[in-house]
C-alpha cells in the first residue's frame, strides 16, 4: 500500500496558480457572505425537519380516494425519463432529517437484540384483565378482523389467519412492522397473541352479537387447542385518523406538509424496501395520515399500514406469481401473450418459489431488485434515483443476518423450517439489492472527521462485493461556499484506506473528491469550525454529493 | 471578486449534478434572511398555513369513493353486486339471470342474512328485462352432511323467443316468434358418495303457457302450421327425475352452493368451475309426465362430459373439452316444440344464434385452448361442433354444424366474471356476450 503524501508533499504538487487561488480564497474567506447564498449553512446537515409544528389538523378523508383513470393511465405509459429532479427533503451528507414521516433508527445508530424485537412497540399490549369489548367486526375484505378496546379502554384492531394460510398474513405483518420500524418508518404498534374465543365479548350497546363474533371467528384459521392468533395492532396518541396519504403532491390543507411526496427520499427510497420485502401492493389505500397531539403541538405523522400484505402474503392468499414483475396493465406484455397464446410474455409463470402455507409466494431467485415493481404504479417509486436507491440500500444492508433472526423469531412460526426459509429469503433478497444499489458513487458512507482525519466506510468492501484493496482516487480543492465552485486540485493522492488526512489548509470549506474506478465518486464538504468553537477536531463533514459512473442506470 | 479568479476552472470541474443532494432551500429560498436550513424549512411551513386549503375532491374521486367499497360476484349467469349500504339488509342488486333472447337484464335480489353460508342457500329474485322479459325465483336449500337439497319456484315470462324449424337444415329466413310463460316449482335430493360423487332425484311441476310473440317475426302457427306440436296448446308437466355426477375438477376458488347445485336443467349445462385440471361428468333421466294428455309424456336422457387438460407452459393454461348428448325418447309420442333440446348461442353451439337448430336429440363439443393475457382477461381460441337430429337413423354426423373463434374472459380470484366470444358460422359471424364461463 503506497504511504499517503506528507504535507509538504501536497504542498508542492499545488501548482502556481492553485496556490494563488488558495491565497485568494484564504483572504476572501475573511469576508462575510449573506447567509442566502450559501450552499452550507450553519445548521447543515440538518437531522430534524422542523415539520412537527403546530398546525391545525386537516380534514379526515373518509374513504380511499382513487387515482382515477387519467393518472392511471399517466402513471402506466407515462415516460419515466421524464423524472430527473433530486430529491427535495434531503439534508447535505445525502441524508434524510427525521420528521414526521421518518426517524433515523438502525443505520445511523444500531439498535439492540431487545429493540429489534420490540420494534415499533412503545406501550404495553393489551391487557390481559377482563375481556376484551368488540366495538366492531368487518367480514368483508380479504380477512377477518375486530376492533376491540381492553380493560383499560384502549382501543385494538385484531386481525385473523385465513384458514387455508394459518400464520402468513399475521407473520408477514410481525416482520414487516419491525423491518420497516428499524428502516425508519412509522408503522402501527404490532403484537402477536393467542386468544380464545371467551376473550371476546360484545361491547354493551355496541349492537355487537355473540353470535357477530362467531361468525367472524369462524372465517379466521384456529390452532388445534381451540385458540385463535391474532394480530393485534394499534396506533398511538392518535388525536384524529385523517386518511391516507398519496405518494404525489402535498396535502394541501396541512402546513406541514411542503415537500411534494414523490420529491421525499424516503418515500422514493421505499421502493428498495418494498422490494425487498415483496410489498407490492403498496398503495395510498395502505398508508394512514394520523393527527397527533405532542407537547402542545398538534401535526400529521404518516403511517405505512396493513402490513399483513408484504413478504408472500396478500391477505387471505398467497401473491399472485406476477405480482411484483409487473404492473396492472402492460399492454405490450398483454400483445406478446395475445400473439403467443400465453406462451410468451409471461416468464414470472416460471417462478418455483416453494408456496408454504404460512409463507405464500415469496422467494429469491428471481428476485431482481431493479426490475422489482408493484403492482400499481406509484409516482414516487418511479422518479427514484440511483441517490434515492443507494440511500435505502445501505440501510437494508446494514441489517445482519442475527438481526434478521431475531426479527423472523418475532413471527413465532410453528414451523422451524418456515422461519429459516423467512431468513434465507431475506438475506437473499437483501443481498440482491446490495448488489444492485450499493455502488452508487464508489459505496462509500459514514463520513467523519477524526484528528484531522478523513474516515468513511466502503459499503462495498465492507459487504463482500468488491476486495477491500480497491485504490481510490483522492482530489482536494478549496471550496467556495458563496459562489458554489470549486478550486483547482490542492492535492492529489490515491489510497485503499478508508481515512485520509486533511489537508492542513486553513480554507473555510474544502471537499474532497474520492474517486473509485468504474463506480463514480463522491464528494465530501468540510467546514473549518471557528477557532473559538474549533475543539479537538477543526473540520466536519457538512455536505456529501456522490456520482455514479459515466451513465448510471435507474433503480 | 477573487472567487471568480478561479471559477471558470471549477466550473469546468464540476461534477455531473443529477443526483446532488438538493435540499429544499437552494430552490426556494435564494434570497431569503433566514440564516439557518430550519428556519428556512420552517418559514415554508408557516407561509404554506397562511394559504392552507382545504382539498376538493374532483368528480372522478367522488365517483370513486362512491364505488370503492361495491363487491360483485358472478354465481351461473347472473353477477350480483354487494353494496355495503344494501348489503346489510340482504339485497343485491342483480344483472342477468333469465334465459333466452332475455337481452340486457337486471333486478334484485334478496337473500335472508339468517340463512346465508357455503352450506346454506336462500334467495328469492325479481328479474326484468329491456326486451320485456321479466321472471321471479326463489330457491331454499341447505346440506346436512352427505344431503343436500333444495327446493326452488321460477316464474318466467318469455315474449320474444324463437323457433326456427325442426333440424338441423332448418333455415334461418324461416324464423318465428313465439312467447312462452313458463312457471317450474320442485325440489331436489341428493346424497354425496364420497368427495366427488353425488346422487339424486328431483320432481317438479311445470306449467307452460304458449302465445303469440312480440316484434314482426310471424307466429309458430303461421310459418310451421298449427299442426306442430305445442303450437296454441297448454301444457303442464310433472317431471321426476334421478341423476349422477361426477366431479374431479380443480378448482380455484372454494365453491359455493348455488355454484354446484343449481336448478333443475341448467344444473348440468351451467354449472363451471373454472377448472383447468380434471374431468367432469353428469348424466340425467328425467320423465316428463303431461298432466292431461298422455301421448305428450317423453322421457330425456343427457349426459355432459368434461375434461381438462393442463399444459401451463408459460400463460398457456391447457385444453379443455366437453362432450354433451341429450336423446328424448317419446314413445311414439309428440314433444312440444319449445320442450325440444336446442343449440345454438353463447352456451352451446357459438356462431349461431340462441336456439337455432332444435329437434328431439343433440350432440354437441366444444373445444378450447385457454391462456391468460392479462391478470384479469383469459384468451380462448374455440371451437364448437354440434348436430340435432329426431332418430339416430336419420343422423348425419358427416355434417355438423360447426363455429369457431376467439373470446376473452374477464377473471378475478380465479372466477369468471363474464365473457365475449366472436364467432364465425355457417351464417355468418355472430358476437356472444355472457355472464360466468361456459364449461
Amino acid at each position: 500500500m503506497r504511504a499517503l503524501p506528507s504535507a509538504s508533499a501536497w504542498a508542492r504538487a499545488v501548482g502556481r496558480t492553485g496556490r494563488l487561488c488558495l491565497l485568494l480564497v484564504l483572504v476572501g474567506a475573511g469576508s462575510v457572505a449573506p447567509a442566502s447564498a450559501q450552499r452550507f449553512l450553519p445548521d447543515d446537515p440538518l437531522w430534524n425537519d422542523p415539520d412537527r409544528m403546530d398546525m391545525p389538523f386537516p380534514e379526515s378523508t373518509t374513504s380511499v380516494r382513487g387515482i382515477g383513470p387519467l393518472e392511471f393511465f399517466r402513471r402506466s405509459f407515462g415516460v419515466p425519463g421524464e423524472y430527473t429532479a433530486p430529491a427535495q427533503n434531503v439534508n447535505t451528507v445525502g441524508g434524510v432529517p427525521n420528521s414526521s414521516w421518518y426517524t433515523n433508527r438502525h443505520y445511523r445508530s444500531p439498535l439492540s437484540r431487545a429493540a429489534l424485537r420490540r420494534g415499533p412497540n412503545q406501550e404495553p399490549g393489551p391487557s390481559l384483565r377482563g375481556p376484551w369489548r368488540v366495538i366492531g367486526v368487518e367480514t368483508r375484505g380479504d380477512l377477518p378482523r375486530i376492533e376491540v378496546r381492553d380493560a383499560t379502554g384502549r382501543r385494538f384492531r385484531l386481525l385473523f389467519d385465513a384458514p387455508a394460510h394459518p400464520e402468513m398474513a399475521t407473520g408477514a405483518a410481525m416482520i414487516s412492522s419491525r423491518l420497516l420500524h428499524a428502516l425508519g418508518y412509522n408503522v402501527s404498534q404490532h403484537w402477536l397473541r393467542r386468544i380464545r374465543p371467551e376473550r371476546l365479548a360484545p361491547k354493551p350497546d355496541s349492537g355487537i352479537t355473540p353470535a357477530g363474533i362467531d361468525s367472524v371467528l369462524a372465517q379466521a384459521a384456529r390452532r388445534p387447542d381451540s385458540t385463535y392468533r391474532t394480530l393485534v395492532t394499534r396506533i398511538p396518541n392518535v388525536a384524529r385518523r385523517i386518511g391516507p396519504f398519496r405518494f404525489r403532491g402535498t396535502r394541501p390543507d396541512d402546513a406541514n406538509d411542503v415537500f411534494p411526496h414523490e420529491d421525499r427520499r424516503e418515500l422514493r427510497g421505499l421502493r428498495v424496501v418494498a422490494a425487498w420485502i415483496h410489498h407490492s401492493k403498496l398503495r395510498p389505500r395502505h398508508t394512514l395520515d394520523v393527527g397527533v397531539r405532542e407537547e402542545g403541538r398538534r401535526f400529521v405523522r404518516h403511517y405505512l399500514t396493513d402490513l399483513h400484505l408484504t413478504l408472500g402474503s396478500a391477505g387471505a392468499t398467497p401473491k399472485p406469481q406476477w405480482s411484483g414483475h409487473e404492473y396492472v396493465l402492460e399492454l405490450d406484455r398483454v400483445f406478446e401473450r395475445i400473439g403467443t397464446l400465453g406462451l410468451s410474455g409471461g416468464e414470472w409463470a416460471e417462478d418455483a418459489s416453494p408456496e408454504a402455507a404460512a409463507i405464500g409466494h415469496f422467494g429469491a431467485k428471481r428476485f431482481d431488485p431493479r426490475r422489482w415493481r408493484p403492482e400499481w404504479p406509484n409516482p414516487a417509486f418511479q422518479r427514484a434515483r440511483p441517490a434515492d436507491a443507494f440511500w435505502a440500500a445501505k440501510k437494508v444492508r446494514h441489517f445482519s443476518r442475527a438481526d434478521l433472526r431475531t426479527i423472523v423469531a418475532t413471527a413465532d412460526y410453528s414451523s422451524p423450517a418456515v422461519a429459516d426459509y423467512m431468513l434465507r429469503t431475506l438475506v437473499a433478497r437483501r443481498d440482491s439489492i446490495a448488489r444492485a444499489y450499493l455502488h452508487w458513487g464508489g459505496g462509500l458512507d459514514q463520513f467523519s472527521v477524526r484528528a484531522e482525519q478523513l474516515t468513511f466506510a466502503d459499503l462495498r468492501a465492507t459487504h463482500g462485493l468488491v476486495p477491500d484493496t480497491v485504490r481510490r482516487t483522492v482530489m482536494w480543492r478549496a471550496y467556495d461556499n458563496q459562489a458554489r465552485t470549486a478550486s483547482p486540485i490542492l492535492v492529489r493522492t490515491t489510497s485503499s484506506r478508508e481515512s485520509v488526512p486533511v489537508p492542513a489548509y486553513s480554507a473555510p470549506h474544502l471537499r474532497a473528491t474520492i474517486a473509485v474506478p468504474h463506480a463514480g465518486s463522491t464528494h465530501v464538504f468540510l467546514r473549518r469550525s471557528p477557532p473559538e468553537s474549533a475543539g479537538p477536531a477543526p473540520h466536519r463533514v457538512v455536505g456529501v454529493e456522490r456520482t455514479g459512473p459515466a451513465s448510471p442506470r435507474g433503480p | 471578486m477573487l472567487g471568480a479568479l478561479w471559477a471558470p476552472h471549477a466550473r469546468a470541474q464540476s461534477p455531473d449534478r443529477a443526483d446532488a443532494p438538493r435540499t429544499a432551500s437552494d430552490s426556494s429560498s435564494r434570497g431569503s434572511a433566514h440564516p439557518s436550513r430550519a428556519a428556512r424549512w420552517r418559514r415554508m411551513r408557516q407561509k404554506k398555513a397562511q394559504n392552507i386549503a382545504p382539498p376538493e375532491p374532483t368528480f372522478v374521486q367522488r365517483a370513486m369513493s362512491a364505488v370503492a367499497d361495491i363487491g360483485g360476484a358472478v354465481v351461473p349467469h347472473r353477477f350480483i353486486l354487494n353494496i355495503p349500504q344494501l348489503d346489510v339488509a340482504g339485497f343485491h342488486p342483480v344483472f342477468g339471470g333469465l334465459e333466452g333472447n332475455a337481452g340486457t337484464t337486471a333486478g334484485i335480489l334478496y337473500e335472508p342474512p339468517f340463512w346465508q353460508g357455503k352450506d346454506r342457500l336462500a334467495e328469492v329474485q325479481v328479474l326484468g328485462s329491456l326486451r320485456r322479459y321479466y321472471g321471479a325465483g326463489l330457491r331454499f336449500g341447505g346440506i346436512a352432511g352427505p344431503y343436500v337439497g333444495y327446493t326452488y319456484a321460477r316464474y318466467r315470462h318469455r315474449p320474444r323467443e324463437q323457433f326456427y324449424g325442426l333440424g338441423i337444415d332448418s333455415q334461418a329466413e324461416s324464423k318465428a316468434g313465439f312467447r312462452l310463460n313458463q312457471g317450474v316449482v320442485g325440489g331436489l335430493l341428493g346424497r354425496t358418495i364420497g368427495p366427488s360423487a353425488l346422487v339424486g332425484g328431483h320432481v317438479s311441476y311445470q306449467v307452460n303457457r304458449y302465445g303469440d310473440g312480440y316484434g314482426d317475426s310471424p307466429t309458430v302457427a303461421d310459418q310451421f302450421g298449427t299442426d306442430l306440436s305445442g303450437v296454441g296448446t297448454d301444457l303442464d308437466y310433472l317431471m321426476i327425475g334421478g341423476f349422477f355426477e361426477l366431479d374431479v375438477r380443480d378448482a380455484p376458488y372454494d365453491r359455493a352452493f348455488g355454484h354446484r347445485f343449481a336448478p333443475t336443467e341448467p344444473r348440468l349445462r351451467g354449472v363451471s368451475l373454472d377448472a383447468s385440471r380434471g374431468f367432469y361428468l353428469a348424466t340425467e333421466l328425467t320423465h316428463n309426465l303431461n298432466v292431461g294428455q298422455q301421448d305428450l309424456d317423453f322421457t330425456r336422457f343427457t349426459l355432459d362430459v368434461r375434461e381438462f387438460l393442463p399444459i401451463q407452459e408459460g400463460l398457456l393454461h391447457g385444453f379443455s373439452f366437453r362432450q354433451f348428448a341429450s336423446v328424448t325418447h317419446s314413445g311414439g309420442n309428440r314433444v312440444p316444440f319449445y320442450r325440444l333440446q336446442s343449440i345454438g348461442g353463447a352456451r352451446s353451439l357459438r356462431g349461431y344464434s340462441s336456439g337455432r337448430f332444435r329437434d328431439r336429440n343433440v350432440l354437441l363439443v366444444n373445444a378450447e385452448v385457454r391462456c391468460q393475457i392479462w391478470h384479469w382477461l383469459d384468451m380462448a381460441v374455440f371451437g364448437d361442433a354440434g348436430q340435432v337430429f329426431r332418430t339416430f337413423r336419420t343422423v348425419d354426423l358427416d355434417d355438423p354444424r360447426l363455429g369457431y373463434g376467439l373470446g376473452f374472459r374477464i377473471k378475478n380470484d380465479g372466477k369468471t366474471l363474464g365473457r365475449i366470444d366472436v364467432a364465425r358460422g355457417r351464417e355468418g359471424w355472430t358476437l356472444h356476450t355472457d355472464l360466468g364461463s361456459l364449461f
